[in-house]
């Protein structure tokens, strides 16, 4: 499954890009995610919690940086799991692109995603929604972190994203479903919608 | 009935057949007043001293390797009392079990896991909460493999191999089956005028009843007696194959069948879990209950259809068929379990055409290996009947196009007329009879044809797209004779007891076992007919083997053709006996005594008489001398030939250009299924397989992603219609009596469900016929409609899912 967002955050591209890079200071900002080892060669061992719908998931896994391209600013993540529970197994491959924007930076996420068990069987029409609200929630924190640095902010004071709570990530998931059956009767036709 | 009506030597006293609840009486279901009131005792309900709980650990990868499998996690919960793996079940010779299509299927997975929602383990434990926490603390390393979805990556070359477990398995061919005379068929398409092509996919459909699987398996250690409360439609056959395979002997076994909450044929087979609870009461000395949840009944347990089409037709000009060539490839999951008794891989798939005349033809069929659900050919068809008529009236819609013929009159030209039965067709059935005409026309004109032919040029004028598909098809319901259908190489007949109670009331057994279609009523009815007792006095009794007389049990609409013509049997052979009491109590030779409805008389003397409960008295109380007391009997029933029903029907839909949603406005059915015994239970059989005649259709399917995930675990996912969505009926009736059957019934069951399909869709493509589109898959789902209305182009559905 090939999912795409394409995230504005309201800091300049170097400092944005910097951050990207430093998977430890990252984590925090995944909603969901903990960080619990790190081999010091660019693969990390982590912790995700979700819901997807009646079902709530606890995947641990590796996520390995497989490729940085500095000047094009294109970064290649690939991250590999299992659900605690046996519930099922998520492998993702990750492409961010990063670019000016006025305001701030454009980032551009695709992510191939394939899921087995109940988190596909349960969470098929979902994914791309939940996956949505994530990726929000993800750029929200990624600003706020580097505004405050930028400000003479520490790296203590990093702000944790909120894990990811089955009733908010359900609430906006539903809004944006809402939102696009609304533009898709009364707006003009787009297919990046 | 011991009152006397007035008597006149020139009227009757025969019972009003209608009043008793006889046959042709609508009469109310006895069994509702249980179900309705929430006292049906269903498999879930029976609940055993000292019961722990089952519940099974599924694999949630469609193909991978099991590196290792460890439970101490599981084993450490307090209340946990066994934990079973594959390994252990290796142990005990059970790892794997023979199918009824001669296969074997894995009990518990030991090497690989073959599709998702296998059985990898089993906790059994004091409650299903800790047994399911059991489960879940199971850490099982698997090693992902390439996962199989559909035929074609099946066959790809260097696919990989999913039966490996097996000797001398090469590749992921299932089987191989040809039927007809090909070099006949070669001929007649060499002298064609137009040979019409069609491919088709029918997409893999669940039955779903509302009741999952499930088991109560209890071993009592200290007589050695195993009795298992299941959800089975066939409980003889069950005790049979436990006694077979399992070596427990037969008479220390004893299946009960309690209420059945729908079947639909996804209760035929024998499931793992069935033989986990049997395996895990024995090793524990205590009883243990199974009871799926309905994902689990939804990815692992019986499916039916997933069938691609090559379909060809050699036509003359005139609008006369010359031939028929199919090629069919079933993909069968990952075991070959298909439960279905005919001698033929492919089940009655060649009784394709078998209302039309033909000529000649020919069919190959190839099974396919995949990583999906195995237990194929359920839900409420007779064994892939239903793909056979839905391709066949499929063929005929594109063929009649391609001929510029009307689609009525096409079938006009081709259907078996009346004087052809009993008819022989080139795949080998012998069709016993019909009206064919008869019931085309009577759709026709209910349905409007030419007005509404008019109204749709009217409409088109206008953009409107009305469209109306037409579906006539014969099937061979009643599994059957004996020469081309066996379980095990038991053979297909069925079976009734009946015990005439010194007070004239009864108690039938037989059998069969209802799930739904309403045996306690039907069964009663015709007792009643044969022998005037009042339906109300009858009960009927199924379903538990200790006490039913041996039979196949109830699937295939094999009910009324097998078990309720033993119950006519039986019910003479005691009209027999009760004849030989009559001539005893009325002082007069036996060849003296006529019948008439409830009632012996003496012929030339009609008033004077005895009532069949005065026979049942005398035969406890005053029996001729030498006469064995009592006034019972059984009867075993070995059909000659399956029983041939015909039907027609027409739909009429409207579909929005703008969004290829489609309404249907009307249906009209036309049902010949020979004599009705309760006409309202009919009319209720045909309207439910109407309905999932349209949910398939419009909605109601699984499919699989390229992962082999499948999409329609849930009922988020996969769809069934409620009332809101399901159209109106209009149901008609035309009768041709089956020449051999007792009481002259055909099987109902199916036929709306096995001919529906193709009307609605015929209809759908009537309605685009403009864009020159000549498929589209099932369920012809908007998204599908509107992709044809834009690009012209015909609509696959077959798996992997596109993304999105």
């Amino acid at each position: 499954m090939e999912i795409k967002n394409e995230l504005v955050v309201g800091a300049p591209l170097d400092k944005v890009w910097a951050y990207l890079l430093d998977v430890p200071n990252l984590a925090p900002c995944l909603p969901g995610a903990e960080l619990v080892g790190d081999d010091g060669n660019g693969t990390y061992d982590g912790k995700v919690v979700a819901r997807l719908g009646p079902v709530k998931l606890s995947f641990s896994g590796q996520v390995k940086i497989i490729e940085t391209d500095d000047a094009a600013h294109r970064m290649v993540m690939h991250a590999a799991g299992a659900e605690d529970k046996g519930k099922g197994t998520a492998d993702m491959m990750m492409t961010v692109v990063l670019a000016p924007a006025s305001g701030g930076t454009t980032m551009k996420v695709e992510q191939d995603l394939t899921v087995s068990g109940a988190a596909a069987q349960f969470g098929r029409g979902m994914i791309a929604d939940v996956t949505g609200v994530l990726m929000q929630s993800f750029a929200e924190c990624l600003q706020y972190n580097i505004t405050n640095q930028g400000s003479g902010g520490t790296t203590t004071a990093v702000r944790a994203a909120r894990p990811a709570s089955g009733f908010a990530i359900g609430v906006r998931a539903a809004r944006m479903a809402l939102m696009r059956v609304f533009a898709r009767f009364f707006l003009p036709y787009d297919r990046n919608r | 009935m011991t009152q006397t009506a007035p008597v006149t030597p020139s009227s009757s006293q025969a019972l009003d057949e209608i009043k008793i609840g006889g046959l042709g009486s609508s009469r109310l279901r006895v069994e509702d007043s249980r179900f309705i009131r929430g006292r049906g005792n269903y498999t879930d309900d029976v609940k055993l001293p000292g019961m722990l709980y089952m519940e099974i650990l599924r694999s949630p990868l469609a193909h991978a390797r099991i590196i290792s499998i460890d439970t101490s996690r599981a084993w450490a919960i307090p209340g946990v009392r066994l934990v079973l793996t594959g390994e252990m079940m290796a142990q005990r010779n059970l790892a794997w079990m023979p199918t009824l299509s001669y296969d074997t299927q894995a009990v518990l997975a030991t090497d690989k896991v073959r599709f998702q929602g296998q059985e990898v383990c089993v906790v059994v434990a004091d409650d299903p909460y800790i047994a399911k926490d059991g489960c879940e603390a199971i850490d099982v390393e698997y090693e992902p493999l390439p996962p199989i979805v559909n035929p074609e990556q099946s066959a790809a070359p260097g696919a990989p191999v999913i039966r490996d477990d097996k000797q001398g398995q090469v590749d992921n061919t299932c089987y191989r089956w040809e039927v007809g005379d090909r070099e006949a068929t070669e001929r007649a398409f060499a002298e064609a005028d137009v040979v019409s092509k069609l491919k088709l996919h029918y997409p893999r459909s669940h039955p779903s009843p509302i009741e999952c699987c499930g088991s109560v398996a209890d071993f009592d250690p200290a007589t050695k007696k195993l009795t298992v409360y299941m959800t089975s439609q066939a409980p003889h056959i069950v005790r049979s194959a436990v006694a077979l395979i399992a070596e427990l002997p037969e008479h220390m076994i004893r299946i009960v069948s309690p209420d059945v909450g729908g079947g639909f044929g996804n209760k035929v087979p024998v499931y793992p879990g069935y033989v986990h609870s049997i395996l895990a009461s024995i090793l524990l000395g205590k009883p243990v209950k199974w009871t799926e949840d309905k994902t689990g009944n939804l990815i692992s347990t019986g499916f039916g259809r997933d069938m691609y089409l090559d379909g060809e037709m050699a036509l003359r000009s005139d609008g006369k068929i010359l031939a028929v060539r199919m090629h069919a490839d079933t993909d069968q999951g990952a075991f070959f379990a298909d439960a279905q008794p005919s001698k033929f891989k492919i089940g009655l798939m060649h009784s394709t055409f078998a209302c039309y005349n033909i000529g000649t033809g020919y069919i190959t069929a190839q099974g396919h290996y995949t990583n999906k659900a195995p237990g194929g050919v359920a839900y409420r068809c007779s064994f892939r009947v239903t793909e056979a008529m839905f391709f066949q009236e499929r063929m005929v819609q594109a063929a009649a196009d391609d001929l510029g013929i009307d689609q009525a009159e096409f079938r006009r030209v081709n259907l078996l007329p009346d004087d052809a039965f009993p008819a022989r067709t080139p795949f080998g059935f012998l069709v016993d009879s019909g009206q064919y005409d008869k019931c085309l026309q009577i759709g026709l004109d209910a349905i409007g044809y030419e007005e509404f032919r008019r109204e749709q040029a009217a409409a088109r004028a206008k953009g409107r797209l009305l469209g109306i598909g037409i579906s006539t098809m014969t099937e061979p319901l009643g599994a059957g004779n004996s020469r081309e259908y066996d379980i095990l190489g038991i053979k297909m007949f069925d079976s009734a007891e009946l015990r005439v109670h010194l007070t004239g009331k009864a108690i039938l057994r037989t059998g069969a076992k209802t799930q739904g279609q309403g045996h306690e009523t039907t069964w009663a009815q015709i007792v009643s007919h044969e022998l005037g007792i009042p339906a109300a006095d009858v009960v009927v009794e199924e379903g538990d083997t200790d006490t039913a007389p041996y039979g196949m049990g109830t699937y295939a609409s094999r009910s009324t053709p097998v078990a309720g013509a033993a119950v006519s049997m039986v019910s003479r052979k005691i009209r027999a006996k009760a004849r030989k009491i009559a001539a005893h109590l009325l002082e007069v030779s036996e060849e003296d005594i006529e019948w008439e409805l409830g009632r012996f008389f003496v012929r030339g003397a009609p008033e004077r008489g005895a009532t069949i409960q005065e026979c049942a008295m005398a035969a406890y109380s005053n029996m001729p001398d030498g006469m064995e007391p009592g006034l019972e009997g059984n009867a075993y029933y070995d059909p000659p030939n399956l029983t041939w029903p015909f039907a027609c029907y027409i739909v009429t839909v409207e579909v929005d250009p703008e969004t290829g949603v489609w309404d249907v406005l009307r249906v009209v059915a036309v049902d010949d299924c020979g004599v009705r015994i309760n006409p309202m239970i009919v009319e209720g059989q045909i309207m439910g397989g109407l309905t999932e005649a349209y949910a398939m259709s419009n909605m109601q399917f699984q499919t699989y992603d390229a992962e082999g995930n499948i999409v329609g675990s849930n009922y988020m996912d996969y769809l069934i219609p409620t009332a809101w969505e399901t159209p109106g009926f209009e149901l008609h009736e035309v009768v041709t009596p089956c020449p051999h059957h007792p009481i002259g019934a055909k099987g109902v069951g199916e036929c709306a469900a096995v001919g529906g399909p193709a009307a609605f869709v015929n209809a759908v493509l009537d309605a685009i016929a403009h864009t020159g589109v000549r498929n589209i898959d099932m369920p012809v789902l908007p998204d599908r409609v509107w992709t044809a209305l834009q690009t012209h182009q015909d609509v696959s559905g077959a798996p992997p899912v596109r993304n999105g």
